[in-house]
């Protein structure tokens, strides 16, 4: 049976040198589905105005399809629309809380050393890093957070789901542990949110960051979700228009969260995209997705671990604690893993990432020159990884 | 008048006469009015063309104001004071317990849309000073409730215990929202006598919300337009009395028991209205027993947005039915929002997960509804809530 959502998505209907695509890169970005498309189309044929200034009808619509995806997301996450800000991306979130909380140097940071380039190099900059180790297949030792806490801790974050790995972290039992100990968490949901329900309030984080574009919405926006009380930890970053309530040579007022890290005009219809991409998902069903996406992971650890000197990243853990995500390293002579995906894309028509995946500290560590990552959703099947897997049993 | 407003030049002239069956003969035969026509051309199109609005204006008898009406239904009105305030109070004075309430010592707390929009006027924060305009306190200031933080509730419920209204003039979901934060807080409101509803559509939940937190008030709808003035005024029965003064009403059928309300207002100097469609539905009373003399109609009660019906095979369901049927099938949801859908509805609530309500309008319906729970419903970006808004 064809996969019911293959066609909601135009991008996946095209052809690389006359060969059909097969995409299995969603990790780095998702493909688009076509209310998507509509809905940014849509804010630029029928709206095409600034939010939160317009007194004329084309700027109340804009204003209000922009906030109607503020709710969106909210509604997702279980958050409320005042903990929402829109940014560019999930960096940007992440650049925001590690300014926002004016860090020292002497501060200390609590997060794995798997962690994505953009959960790391803003706390680098801004404080003292403290690693929690990985183990020869990447995966962090969860249990080693309690000795990394610190008096001098100020936070603690990872990733709710691997970029490399796909496996899911125990956030809970992390999130537990800092607050016994009165630091906050945020959590790096990018690669989390599209596969798997989330809700703020049982996670009980203090912060959470994810990319539009990687739940099916356009690019340059960003969440970050803070948790009411925690709006009082966190400076002013960026400032500039939309953000004051008042100002005059006297003296100025911001306006009340999120709107006050907002400044400038914002990204309106990648945030309308998002608001789009959010009502594309839940009508497919967290759940559902979460089962498809567990049951592709455990095909795609089966099937790569099977082939001749594969080492497949993170396969001792079980499936119901990943995605359908698989990174590997495939010993080929003379060959990069850039190389491999490259050769895959040119004669099989297979788009699958190869390289580092912005994680350089975790291949440093597992003392790998780059690896082949392949990553599913909710528009993949059955036969799409075995194409995967056969086309890389060809090779080797 | 007619031949004196550009607006209305071409209609044929009123007859001699105050015979009613004449005037009402002579009305329907006149086309209606509608927002869009009020838009177009103002103010100049709406205004005799025997008087100087320029001279009114420097004088201060007549401005300009923005209705708060949803998005694509705003529009600019001629704001004429000497008006509106005798046909409000006299609309008010409909109700017996909101008459025996208004004495001169009455002290009045306003909580609806912002005195002020920060989109446009750039103020800041006002003091409570400040929002105290002719003796009525404004409390609220932010142009989208659904971002209230707790402290601004709290000022709120501190501000209204202090001042210790009489009476209260509320947009229904907004009282409703304070309510359930007294509540939730532990904090016990002080009881106006009465609360006027008015803005947009009440609800059920808010009702509940506020019979929860201030059981002694009365509660009672105020139904009218900026633009049309105060059209009707509930009793102490529940039924809603016309302010016949003002106006002359006409419920044209709209069929399944449903009206829509025309108004031509009488008495008004700047920006008269000749058969004006509010765009709303009603539903008429067989009478009201409450003792008040028979001047108008009598309303069991105000239906919702025309626009905002749903239209079925099996009929046609206003906001107040759907309301019937969502929040009879769970009494603990907050608030709720019908979204179209690919193939059926999207129902929106808050307080509850939605599932009761969702089922028992999709057998009304005769199509799907899945519920959908959230934590608020985004209001328009006049502040008002829709209850029913389009895919």
């Amino acid at each position: 049976m064809p996969n019911k959502f293959k066609a909601d998505f135009p991008l996946l209907s095209r052809d690389v040198d006359g060969m059909p695509i097969t995409y299995l890169d969603s990790a780095s970005t998702t493909p688009k589905p076509r209310a998507v498309i509509d809905a940014v189309t849509r804010y630029y044929t029928e709206m095409g105005a600034n939010v939160h200034r317009g007194v004329h009808p084309l700027g109340e619509s804009s204003t209000t399809a922009y906030e109607r995806a503020r709710h969106a997301v909210a509604a997702l996450i279980g958050a409320s629309p005042q903990e929402i800000v829109f940014t560019r991306n999930a960096t940007e979130s992440f650049n925001l809380v590690a300014q926002g909380l004016g860090l020292s140097s002497d501060d200390e940071v609590v997060f794995p050393a798997s962690e994505h380039h953009s959960n790391y190099m803003p706390w680098r900059l801004k404080a003292k890093t403290v690693l929690v180790d990985i183990d020869d297949e990447a995966v962090p030792r969860y249990q080693q957070l309690k000795e990394r806490l610190t008096p001098r801790t100020r936070l603690v974050t990872l990733a709710h789901v691997s970029n490399v790995t796909g496996v899911v972290a125990p956030v809970e039992e992390w999130i537990a542990i800092a607050h016994a100990a009165g630091v906050p968490v945020m959590v790096d949901a990018s690669q989390s949110v599209s596969h798997l329900p989330i809700d703020v309030r049982k996670l009980d984080c203090d912060f959470l960051a994810f990319s539009s574009h990687k739940i099916f919405g356009p690019s340059g926006v960003g969440v970050l979700y803070v948790r009411k009380d925690r709006f009082e930890t966190l400076q002013l970053w960026n400032v500039g228009g939309g953000m004051v309530n008042y100002h005059g040579e006297d003296r100025y007022e911001v306006r009340e969260a999120p709107f006050r890290y907002e400044a400038g005009t914002p990204n309106i219809e990648g945030a309308i995209g998002l608001g789009a991409a959010i009502e594309y998902v839940r009508a497919a069903k967290m759940d559902d997705i979460g089962k498809h996406s567990r049951a592709l992971g455990a095909q795609l650890v089966e099937g790569l671990s099977a082939l001749p000197g594969a080492r497949v990243l993170g396969a001792h853990v079980p499936s119901d604690k990943r995605v359908a995500l698989c990174t590997m390293s495939l010993p080929v002579p003379s060959m990069t893993q850039a190389n491999i995906a490259r050769l895959l894309a040119d004669s099989h028509g297979i788009l699958v990432s190869g390289g580092f995946h912005c994680a350089h500290i975790l291949h440093h560590r597992i003392q790998l020159d780059g690896t082949l990552r392949a990553s599913a959703h909710l528009f993949n099947d059955e036969e799409d990884i075995e194409r995967l897997i056969g086309a890389l049993r060809d090779l080797v | 008048m007619a031949a004196e407003v550009p607006l209305y030049a071409g209609r044929t002239a009123a007859p001699a006469s105050d015979d009613p069956e004449a005037v009402a003969a002579w009305l329907a035969s006149l086309p209606t009015i509608g927002k869009r026509e009020l838009r177009r051309g103002f103010p100049k199109s709406i205004v005799r063309t025997t008087c100087d609005l320029k001279e009114a204006m420097q004088k201060g008898l007549v401005e300009i104001i923005a209705t708060s009406g949803t998005t694509e239904n705003r529009l600019q009105v001629l704001w004429e004071w000497s008006w509106w305030d005798p046909q409000e109070r006299e609309a008010m004075r409909l109700n017996p317990i909101v008459r025996g309430a208004m004495a001169a010592s009455f002290k009045e707390a306003v909580l609806t849309t912002p005195v002020c929009g920060g989109a446009t006027c750039h103020i800041g924060t006002l003091s409570r000073a400040e929002r105290t305009i002719d003796g009525m306190l404004f409390l609220n200031q932010a142009a989208d409730p659904t971002h209230w933080t707790d402290a601004e509730l709290t000022r709120m419920l501190d501000e209204w215990n202090d001042l210790g209204p009489d009476g209260v003039e509320a947009d229904p979901q907004y009282l409703g929202a304070l309510c359930r934060h007294a509540m939730r807080r532990g904090v016990t409101m002080h009881s106006p006598t009465f609360a006027t509803l008015t803005y947009e559509q009440t609800t059920r939940a808010s009702i509940r919300a506020m019979k929860a937190a201030l059981p002694t008030m009365g509660a009672f709808n105020l139904y009218g337009a900026t633009e049309a003035g105060v059209l009707f005024m509930e009793c102490d029965k529940g039924r809603l009395h016309h302010n016949a003064r003002h106006s002359h009403v006409e419920l044209l059928d709209a069929g399944g028991g449903l009206a829509r309300v025309v108004v031509t207002t009488l008495g008004r100097t700047w920006m008269p209205l000749l058969r004006y469609d509010i765009g709303d539905l009603v539903r008429l009373a067989d009478g009201c027993d409450c003792g008040l003399p028979d001047e108008g109609y009598v309303l069991s009660r105000i239906e919702g947005r025309a626009n905002d019906a749903v239209a079925t095979p099996r009929g046609l369901f206003t906001p107040a039915m759907l309301d019937d049927i969502v929040d009879g099938a769970d009494s603990a949801l907050e608030q709720w929002q019908l979204q179209g859908a690919a193939d059926g509805f999207l129902l929106h609530v808050v307080g509850s997960d939605g599932v009761q309500s969702a089922t028992a309008l999709a057998a009304a319906l005769g199509t799907t509804v899945e519920p959908r729970a959230t934590a608020t419903i985004l209001p328009e970006a006049s502040g008002k809530y829709r209850m029913v808004r389009p895919q």
